[in-house]
C-alpha cells in the first residue's frame, strides 16, 4: 500500500465524513482506509490504553479493530447510525473482550477519576466538541459524584460491578443502583 | 421475538444499552445483546447513539500517538486480508470438494504442522480428522445438549455445528460451536477448560490454508461467547474452529503460539440429514 499523509488535525475528526469513509472501504478503497486510520486510530488507542492499561494490548486493540473495519466495512448501514461511533464500538467490542478474558483485573487506576474529572471540566476541549458532546458532558455534570463516579470507571476502565463497588467500598447493590439511576438520568437529560 | 433478557420498553431497552456501553454487562446478557443489536435495527440505533455521545467524553482524552509499528503492522495483516479474499472463492469450492479421508488430513496437517508449528506427526493428525468425521445429530455425542444439533433456523436454512476436542482425548467433546440463524457463532463449554489466571483461552478459525488461522478474540472458558455475524465473518462447512492457551490479552504473534485446548469442523446439519 503506497505511503499517504499522515495524521490529520483532531478537530477534523469532528467534519471528516466517516461514513462515506467506511463505504469507500467496502469497496476496496486502501486510501479511505489510511484517512481513517490517520484521522482515528490516535483517539482510539488513547481509549484503548485506558481500558486495557498497556500499549502493547491497546495497539494490538486498534489493530484489530481496524482489521475487522476492512472486513466488515460492507455490513455499515449509515441510516443505523454515525460511522465514528460503529468505529469504535467495534474497538471497545475488541478490548472489553480482552478485559474480560482477562478476568478484567482493575490496575494502575488510582488516578483515573481526577484525570476523568479535569477531563471532563475542561472548556477548551469542549469548545471542540459538537451539539452532542455538549448534551453528554452537561448532563455527565448533572450527576452528582456518587453516581459519575462508577459510570466514569466502568466507561473508561472497564470495571464491573464488582469491581467499581470494591474500589469504591460501596456495596454490590448500591453500586448497580447507582449506576442505573445514573443513566437513566442522562437519558431523561440527553432527551430534553 | 426477543430473548427473556431483552426488556420490553423502550426506555428499559435504552438502559440496557446504555449499560452495554458502559461494558457492564455479565457474559450471557452481552451476548444476547449483541445477539439483539445485530437483528434488530432499532436496538442498533440506540447502541450506536450511546457510542456517539461517549465519543465526545473520550474525545477529550489527548491522544496518543501509535508507534511506528501498528501501521505496518495493520498493512501486513490487510495484505494477508486481501490474498485470503482474492483465494476465498477457490477455498470455498475446495472446501466443497474435501470429502475424502487423505484430503482432509492433508489440509489439517498444514494448519497444524504448518500454520501452529506444532510439528504433529501425520498418524496423530488423521486419527483427529477421523474422530472428527461424521456423527448424526440425532444421536449427539455424550455430553453434548441434544437442543444444540437440532436448534434449527426456518426452513431450509443452513444449520451447522462444531463439535470441538481435546488432542488428549478426540472422543470427548469440549465445546460446542452452533451457528446462529443470524449468522453469529455461539460457543458453549461442555466441559470445565482448566486454564492458569495468566493466561487466556483465543479462539481461531481457518478458511484459507495459505492464509493461516485466524483469531476470533478471546474467550471466556466459563460462560461459553457468542460472536456476532461481524465478528466471525463468513462461515462454511468444513471451516476449522480452535482453541488454544495463550499469554495474557491473546496471542502476540496475530497467529496461535500455545497448546491446542479444542478443535473441530463446521459441519452441516442439512447435508448431513440429506
Amino acid at each position: 500500500m503506497p505511503a499517504q499523509k499522515p495524521s490529520v488535525s483532531p478537530p477534523d475528526a469532528e467534519s471528516f465524513d466517516h461514513a462515506s469513509a467506511i463505504e469507500a472501504c467496502a469497496r476496496g478503497d486502501e486510501a479511505a482506509f489510511r484517512s481513517l486510520y490517520d484521522l482515528e486510530s490516535g483517539r482510539m488507542l488513547a481509549l484503548a490504553m485506558r481500558l486495557l492499561n498497556s500499549r502493547d494490548q491497546a495497539e494490538d486493540a486498534v489493530h484489530d479493530a481496524f482489521i475487522k473495519l476492512w472486513s466488515n466495512a460492507g455490513q455499515y448501514r449509515r441510516e443505523l447510525g454515525n460511522g465514528r461511533a460503529w468505529l469504535f464500538t467495534i474497538l471497545r467490542y475488541r478490548a472489553l473482550d480482552q478485559l474480560r478474558a482477562q478476568g478484567r483485573t482493575p490496575r494502575g487506576d488510582s488516578d483515573a477519576l481526577d484525570t476523568l474529572a479535569d477531563l471532563l471540566a475542561n472548556p477548551e476541549a469542549a469548545a471542540d466538541d459538537s451539539q452532542t458532546a455538549h448534551q453528554l458532558s452537561d448532563c455527565l455534570g448533572e450527576l452528582e459524584v456518587p453516581r459519575r463516579e462508577p459510570i466514569l470507571l466502568a466507561f473508561f476502565k472497564g470495571l464491573t460491578h464488582e469491581q467499581i463497588a470494591e474500589k469504591l467500598s460501596a456495596p454490590l447493590g448500591t453500586i448497580k443502583g447507582r449506576i442505573r439511576a445514573g443513566l437513566k438520568l442522562l437519558q431523561e437529560c440527553l432527551s430534553r | 421475538m426477543n430473548s427473556p433478557l431483552i426488556p420490553e420498553f423502550p426506555e428499559e431497552q435504552n438502559l440496557l444499552l446504555g449499560e452495554h456501553a458502559l461494558g457492564l454487562l455479565d457474559p450471557e446478557r452481552e451476548a444476547e445483546v449483541r445477539a439483539w443489536i445485530e437483528r434488530d435495527d432499532n436496538a442498533a440505533r440506540m447502541a450506536l447513539r450511546w457510542q456517539q455521545h461517549w465519543l465526545s467524553v473520550s474525545d477529550r482524552l489527548p491522544p496518543e500517538p501509535p508507534s511506528d509499528s501498528l501501521w505496518k503492522r495493520i498493512d501486513a495483516s490487510l495484505v494477508r486480508l486481501k490474498q485470503s479474499s482474492a483465494t476465498r472463492d477457490d477455498a470455498a469450492r475446495h472446501d466443497a470438494e474435501q470429502t475424502s479421508a487423505s484430503t482432509k488430513a492433508s489440509w489439517l496437517l498444514r494448519w497444524l504442522s504448518g500454520g501452529l508449528g506444532l510439528g504433529l506427526g501425520a498418524g496423530l493428525a488423521l486419527a483427529l480428522v477421523m474422530q472428527m468425521g461424521p456423527f448424526s445429530p440425532s444421536a449427539p455425542l455424550e455430553g453434548t445438549s441434544p437442543e444444540v444439533a437440532t436448534q434449527t433456523p426456518d426452513g431450509d436454512a443452513q444449520r451447522m455445528v462444531a463439535i470441538l476436542q481435546t488432542l488428549e482425548d478426540p472422543g470427548t467433546p469440549t465445546w460446542v460451536a452452533n451457528v446462529t440463524p443470524s449468522g453469529g457463532l455461539q460457543l458453549t463449554p461442555k466441559v470445565s477448560i482448566e486454564r492458569p489466571t495468566d493466561r487466556a483461552i483465543e479462539l481461531w478459525t481457518l478458511t484459507d490454508p495459505q492464509e493461516g488461522p485466524r483469531s476470533l478474540g478471546l474467550v471466556d472458558p466459563i460462560a461459553g461467547i457468542e460472536l456476532s455475524a461481524e465478528q466471525i465473518g463468513s462461515m462454511s462447512p468444513g471451516q476449522l474452529l480452535e482453541m488454544t492457551l495463550e499469554p495474557e490479552g491473546g496471542s502476540p504473534t496475530g497467529k496461535p503460539t500455545g497448546k491446542i485446548l479444542a478443535i473441530g469442523r463446521l459441519v452441516d446439519l442439512n447435508q448431513r440429514d440429506s
